[in-house]
Order: C-alpha cells, then sequence, then structure tokens
C-alpha cells in the first residue's frame, strides 16, 4: 500500500514537470517548423521564422527597447539594492524584515491594476505625451516590480557575508566607498550577478504594465509579440518564443551555479 | 536612520514606491469613485455607481461568475498537482529533487506570452495535439481544446503552477521533522503521520500559494484572451477593455477595486485559517 502510494505520488510529480515543461517544448518545435502547420513528429528543419523574426523591423526595434530597459532596470534595482542591505548592515533584523516584506507588494498586486493606474496617473501628467515620458514611466514600472526580487536574493547573499571582514577593513582605515567597491562588491560577485539576472528577466518579460502604456513608436518586445498574434498564426512568434524561454532557462541555470535557487527561496535544509 | 549619508539608498527606493506605486495605485482607487461623463472624461463628484454597476449590471455579474469560477478551478488544480510537487522538493535529495526545482523555477519565469503561445500550438483545432491524434486515428474530428473555459483552465493552471510549488515547498520544508517523528513513534503509519501532521501544519502555506494563485489568475487577461478565443471574460478582461475601448475609466478602477477585494478576501481566508488553528499547530 504505501508502495503504491509512493508509485503514485512520483508519478504526479513527473506528469506536473512534463506539464510545466510542455508549452517550451512546444514552442521550440514549431519555430523549426518548415511550414505553419505543425506535425509530429516534425516533417523538417527549417530557420525561416528565426530569418522572418530578425528581418521584421518592429520587432527589431523592440527587441532593442526591451533589452535597454532590462539592463537598466536590472542594474539600477541590484545596486539599490546593494546600498539598501549595506545601509541596513547595524539596523534592527524587524526594519530589515519591513522593508523585505514591503518590497514585496508589487509583486503581490495584480499588473492589471499597476498598469492601468500608472497610465492615467501618466496620461493626466502628460507624461505620456512623448515617447521618452511613456519610456521613462515604463523603466520605472520594471524597476519597481524588479526591486523585490533584487531586494531579496541581494539581502540574502549578504547576511551570508563575514562581518569582521568589513569591521577589519574600516579598523585598518578603509573608506565606506572603499570597502564597498574592494570588499563586499567582489565577495558578493556571485549573489549580484543573480540579482541582475532575476531583475534583467523581470523587466524583459514583463508584458502588462508595457501593454497599457505602450505607444506606436513605443513598445517593449511582450506587446509588440501579442499584436502580431492578433493579426496572424505563423511560427515566427514561436522563434521569438524559443529565443525568451532559452533566455529564461539559461539565467536560472547561472543563478542557481552562483548562488543557488535554495538559499534564493529559502529552502536551505536545516537538517 | 540617523546619517543620510549612509541611509540616501533606502530613501531613494521608498520615494521611487511611493511616487512610482502606491500613489498611482491609490488615486485609481479612488478613481473608482468618480463620476463618467463621457469616453475618457470624467468628473470628481464622488459616487457609488460605479461599483454598484460592477455589482447589479447582468454583464458584469456574469463576468464576475466566470472569474470567480475559473479562479476557483485554477486554485484547485494547481493544489492538487502543486502539493506533490511541493512535497518532493520540500523532502527529497539528490539530483532529480535539484532538476525539479529548476524546471519549476524556469516556467516561473518563461514569459507569460510565450507559455500561453505554447498552449495555443498544442491545443488549437488544427494544432500539434490534435494532429497527433488525427495521425493516430484516435479521432477523426479534431477536439475543441481551445476558444472555450477548458483551454483557459489548462493553460492557467500550468502558468499558475510554479507559485504553489515554491510557496507551499517552503511551508512544507519548514515543519519541524521532530513533529513527525514523534508521530512515528507513537505508532501512526505514513498515510496517518500526513494527514494529521504534515498536511495541517503546511496548510497556510498552501492557502498563501494559492491566494497568489488566484489574484494571478482572476487579472491574466492575456491568457483569458488568446486560449479563450474572446469567448471567456474575467474581471482582468473586462478591466483592459473598458481601458482601451470604451475608455470608461471610473468603471475599469471599480472593477479594479472588486478585483483586488476578492484577492484580498482570498488573503483573509489564509489569515482567518492561521488564526483557527491556535498557537500550538503553528508551523515556525
Amino acid at each position: 500500500m504505501a508502495r503504491l502510494i509512493r508509485i503514485f505520488y512520483l508519478g504526479v510529480v513527473a506528469l506536473a514537470c512534463g506539464y510545466l515543461l510542455l508549452p517550451t517544448i512546444v514552442v521550440t518545435l514549431a519555430s523549426f517548423s518548415p511550414s505553419a502547420a505543425l506535425r509530429f513528429p516534425p516533417t523538417g528543419f527549417s530557420l525561416r521564422w528565426y530569418e522572418n523574426f530578425f528581418a521584421r523591423e518592429e520587432f527589431l526595434d523592440a527587441f532593442g527597447l526591451s533589452l535597454s530597459l532590462a539592463i537598466a532596470a536590472a542594474t539600477l534595482a541590484t545596486g539599490l539594492a546593494l546600498l539598501a542591505a549595506v545601509a541596513l548592515r547595524e539596523s534592527r533584523p524587524s526594519l530589515r524584515q519591513a522593508v523585505q516584506g514591503t518590497a514585496l507588494l508589487p509583486i503581490i498586486l495584480p499588473t492589471v491594476v499597476y498598469g492601468p493606474a500608472l497610465l492615467i496617473l501618466a496620461a493626466q501628467l502628460w507624461l505620456t505625451r512623448s515617447a521618452a515620458g511613456t519610456i521613462a514611466v515604463i523603466g520605472l514600472a520594471h524597476l519597481v516590480l524588479a526591486l523585490p526580487f533584487a531586494i531579496q536574493v541581494v539581502f540574502t547573499n549578504y547576511d551570508g557575508l563575514e562581518a569582521s571582514l568589513e569591521e577589519g577593513a574600516r579598523i585598518a582605515g578603509a573608506t565606506r566607498s572603499r570597502i564597498l567597491t574592494r570588499i563586499i562588491v567582489p565577495l558578493m560577485a556571485p549573489g549580484l550577478i543573480a540579482s541582475f539576472l532575476f531583475a534583467f528577466l523581470i523587466s524583459f518579460d514583463e508584458p502588462i504594465v508595457s501593454l497599457f502604456l505602450a505607444r506606436h513608436d513605443v513598445t517593449t518586445l511582450p506587446p509588440r509579440i501579442l499584436t502580431y498574434l492578433r493579426f496572424r498564426s505563423d511560427p515566427t512568434v514561436a522563434a521569438v518564443s524559443t529565443i525568451m524561454s532559452l533566455l529564461a532557462i539559461a539565467a536560472i541555470i547561472v543563478i542557481d551555479r552562483l548562488v543557488g535557487l535554495d538559499r534564493i527561496f529559502g529552502l536551505t535544509r536545516k537538517d | 536612520m540617523r546619517d543620510f549619508a549612509r541611509t540616501w539608498p533606502l530613501w531613494l527606493i521608498a520615494a521611487v514606491f511611493l511616487v512610482h506605486f502606491v500613489v498611482p495605485v491609490a488615486l485609481f482607487m479612488t478613481l473608482g469613485f468618480a463620476t463618467y461623463v463621457q469616453p475618457g472624461i470624467w468628473t470628481t463628484d464622488l459616487t457609488f455607481a460605479n461599483y454598484q454597476r460592477a455589482l447589479t449590471d447582468e454583464y458584469a455579474l456574469g463576468v464576475l461568475l466566470v472569474t470567480l469560477k475559473i479562479g476557483a478551478i485554477v486554485t484547485g488544480l494547481c493544489v492538487l498537482l502543486g502539493y506533490p510537487v511541493a512535497y518532493y522538493i520540500a523532502r527529497e535529495r539528490g539530483r532529480t529533487r535539484h532538476l525539479v526545482l529548476i524546471i519549476v523555477t524556469a516556467s516561473l519565469f518563461t514569459n507569460l506570452i510565450v507559455r500561453t503561445y505554447g498552449w495555443m500550438v498544442f491545443l488549437t483545432p488544427r494544432g500539434l495535439l490534435n494532429n497527433v491524434l488525427l495521425d493516430v486515428g484516435l479521432i477523426e474530428r479534431p477536439l475543441k481544446l481551445m476558444f472555450n473555459e477548458a483551454g483557459v483552465i489548462i493553460g492557467m493552471t500550468q502558468i499558475n503552477l510554479p507559485v504553489l510549488v515554491l510557496v507551499a515547498a517552503v511551508a512544507i520544508q519548514g515543519i519541524d521533522r521532530v513533529l513527525e517523528q514523534a508521530a512515528a513513534v507513537a505508532g501512526a503509519g505514513p498515510l496517518r503521520i500526513f494527514t494529521k501532521v504534515t498536511w495541517p501544519l503546511s496548510l497556510v502555506g498552501v492557502l498563501s500559494g494559492s491566494a497568489l494563485v488566484f489574484a494571478l489568475t482572476i487579472s491574466n487577461f492575456i491568457t483569458a484572451d488568446f486560449l479563450g478565443g474572446g469567448r471567456v471574460m474575467i474581471l482582468g478582461t473586462m478591466v483592459r477593455q473598458l481601458m482601451t475601448r470604451s475608455l470608461n475609466y471610473p468603471y475599469a478602477a471599480a472593477l479594479s477595486g472588486l478585483l483586488l477585494l476578492l484577492a484580498l478576501a482570498a488573503m483573509l481566508c489564509v489569515v482567518f485559517v492561521y488564526r483557527s488553528l491556535g498557537p500550538s499547530r503553528r508551523a515556525a
């Protein structure tokens, strides 16, 4: 009986993993399919949908904007999270928990509420009249959404840092900025890279806020894909989807190697 | 907090949150009580008309019902399918367990649109699944797996599953193994240990995950739109349409408020269960 239950339990786990992987596998298959209709086993191999993606200016522009915004948001989020962690070094743990907890709010609030809220206020302030204003509003929103992840990763990583190292450097007469650049940043490099990658993914993938704020001349990649999907159904979207999935998987594996997913999610074993 | 030279990053973060998050959301919520004049225009005369309309209008009530139904089914399926995975991540060791954690995290960070599109390609009448089934001869006509509620539920469950798995895994991980060992010593079998110790102690985590999944599901108009083919309307869809097509901003704000209230109600359920468990049964 106990054995039967265990087999059933492991079966459900395997099934769930297959279910989770399915859309990514399907998208990858579709992206290399020679025809728009998808068959299994594949009838051939073609890169035409990738060519089509890279030949379309609308996609490339959106890709470029998404990339710039993601790099900016991830850099700012990681930098701010690091400076905040250092600033909170000597404060009470309750204050740090409060900061960490408050920072979670933007990922708990549905973006279908956040997006319209930003759009209305930005429009009232005439920020959406210009392309630059729109980019700034979207970029700051990405920063707000990426910060919770950056704070979580950087704070966890900073906790693992030996306080005595900082102390020693200070006694030896090092300035605060010198301690930061010579001791903290090098020692925390893995954590900082992990934070950057998380924040990058959040911004690069963010569909909803960007969709509400998008203008004809300012559109990030996810809303651009949605527009394309609405009018065509060829696998060009599969090509870009495969690229985006690969990016996500690669980033997650790198993050795992650098700091460990267990540590980030608080799954480290006590026993 | 004494010297600003050291604490300015905290103030900067607080300022960004306030200006770019708290203020817009708060103002948007008050907009739900403004008076609609014509598309894109409203006055600040306070009214409950928008909320009243959301709760009495036949169309809105229909949407609300479908929203609750899909939200409940998706959340339930996520718990059924996600709990074993969470348990596996929290309790097993080794490479396979690590791989499962990577699969769950990677799919959480795979773009929402990409995942929705993957399901479209898989489920559509001339899609992968139907083609394979037709080729094999299992079916004669394509199955209708998309452009209906079933398609939306299949997609949304997959999309929100990682959230439940991760939150529940942390809860199961937090349970003190000594309690389970004590139950075993007292003579309880594995099944009894699970139903009497592990499950109740992880319940708060499961419910927190469920509340998150519920909130994410009822807002996800992208998946509802594409897998429902415009036929499955949820609250998120209605907000989106009011914002971009009818431009009735106060009504959109009221529906957003309703959406938040539903999400909040789901969260309050967690608090209620937490309280009712009593201090002795609360997990660390």
